[in-house]
């Protein structure tokens, strides 16, 4: 038991590191580019945030393609920044209700999906979304 | 009962008896000059780069050596009827655009910097400036400057020249 509350209150900590100013500062470097300041993408060709990721983050299939797609398995960032950005993205982006509903990303998740990036992400996406809506 | 007619009249001849055309031309002339005075005030100067604006943002946006372009690749916006962050008439910034950091020498502080294509007319040709300090390789798009990302734009194809954005400062390490 002791060893159980131990390890959360070093996941707590670990969160509590998150650093709202450096992900930001990682998401202008590294996703803004494409997916412009405000994460709004560009129609038909790069998604928007707006709104979204909260609502395909809630299935377990849409997490995992949120994890997997290109610009999170090969963000020159380590594991650990690259779940700050998501995480940052998603309360960033989302309404205040919809990302207190998603469990925040975390490096060992991103690890794991960066094993097995996304082939056919259109493919990929539009699955996701047919179930999302 | 009152006669507008010649209420106006009476005016009219006191207004003339006691006003010169010299005097009436004076006070149209000062009117017009004062009016094109206005954009000389304080209040538009400050539109434009004070002393001290210029210290703290050195160098010369019609070169190539301006510190913001330190990963630019194209032809400057300032020299081609827009301004380093604006685009000229007649052309829309692209929303897809490559993203670097540069060192201002004026504080050292790193800035990030976007660097969007202006779109819609012919390549502008002049101030042509290829530094690509941080620049990526071609199969990482988003640090790659060698695209035309005009190819994102509602302007399309036709590229004319690029601003450079600041839109943050890059203070934070792991």
């Amino acid at each position: 038991m002791r060893a159980v509350l131990l390890a959360f209150v070093l996941l707590l900590a670990g969160e509590a590191l998150a650093d709202a100013g450096r992900a930001r500062q990682n998401y202008l470097i590294h996703c803004m580019g494409c997916h412009g300041e405000s994460g709004l993408g560009l129609e038909g060709q790069v998604p928007s945030f707006s709104n979204t990721l909260a609502k395909i983050s809630a299935s377990p299939q849409g997490r995992d393609y949120v994890l997997r797609v290109p610009g999170v398995t090969q963000a020159t960032l380590d594991d650990r920044q690259t779940a700050e950005v998501l995480n940052w993205v998603l309360a960033e982006f989302s309404t205040k209700d919809a990302a207190q509903r998603i469990a925040p990303f975390t490096a060992a998740e991103v690890a794991r999906a960066r094993q097995q990036p996304l082939l056919e992400v259109n493919a990929a996406r539009d699955a996701v979304f047919r179930t999302a809506e | 009962m009152i006669d507008l007619d010649d209420v106006v009249e009476r005016l009219s001849r006191k207004l003339a008896g006691g006003v010169s055309r010299r005097s009436v031309l004076r006070s149209l002339g000062g009117l017009l000059v004062g009016a094109a005075s206005l954009p000389l005030l304080p209040v538009a100067r400050g539109a434009n780069n004070s002393t001290a604006d210029k210290a703290q943002d050195p160098g010369d946006p019609t070169s190539c050596d301006y510190w913001r372009y330190c990963a630019i690749d194209g032809f400057l916006c300032a020299c081609c009827g827009g301004s380093v962050t604006v685009c000229p008439p007649g052309t829309e910034p692209a929303p897809i655009t490559w993203v670097g950091t540069c060192r201002n020498a004026a504080d050292g502080r790193d800035y990030i910097v976007s660097y969007n294509d202006c779109c819609g007319k012919s390549p502008c040709g002049r101030c042509l400036c290829n530094r690509n300090e941080g620049d990526g390789p071609i199969y990482r798009p988003p640090v790659a400057n060698d695209y035309n990302w005009c190819v994102g734009s509602k302007a399309n194809i036709p590229y004319h020249c690029t601003v450079s954005r600041i839109v943050g400062v890059a203070d934070k390490t792991g």
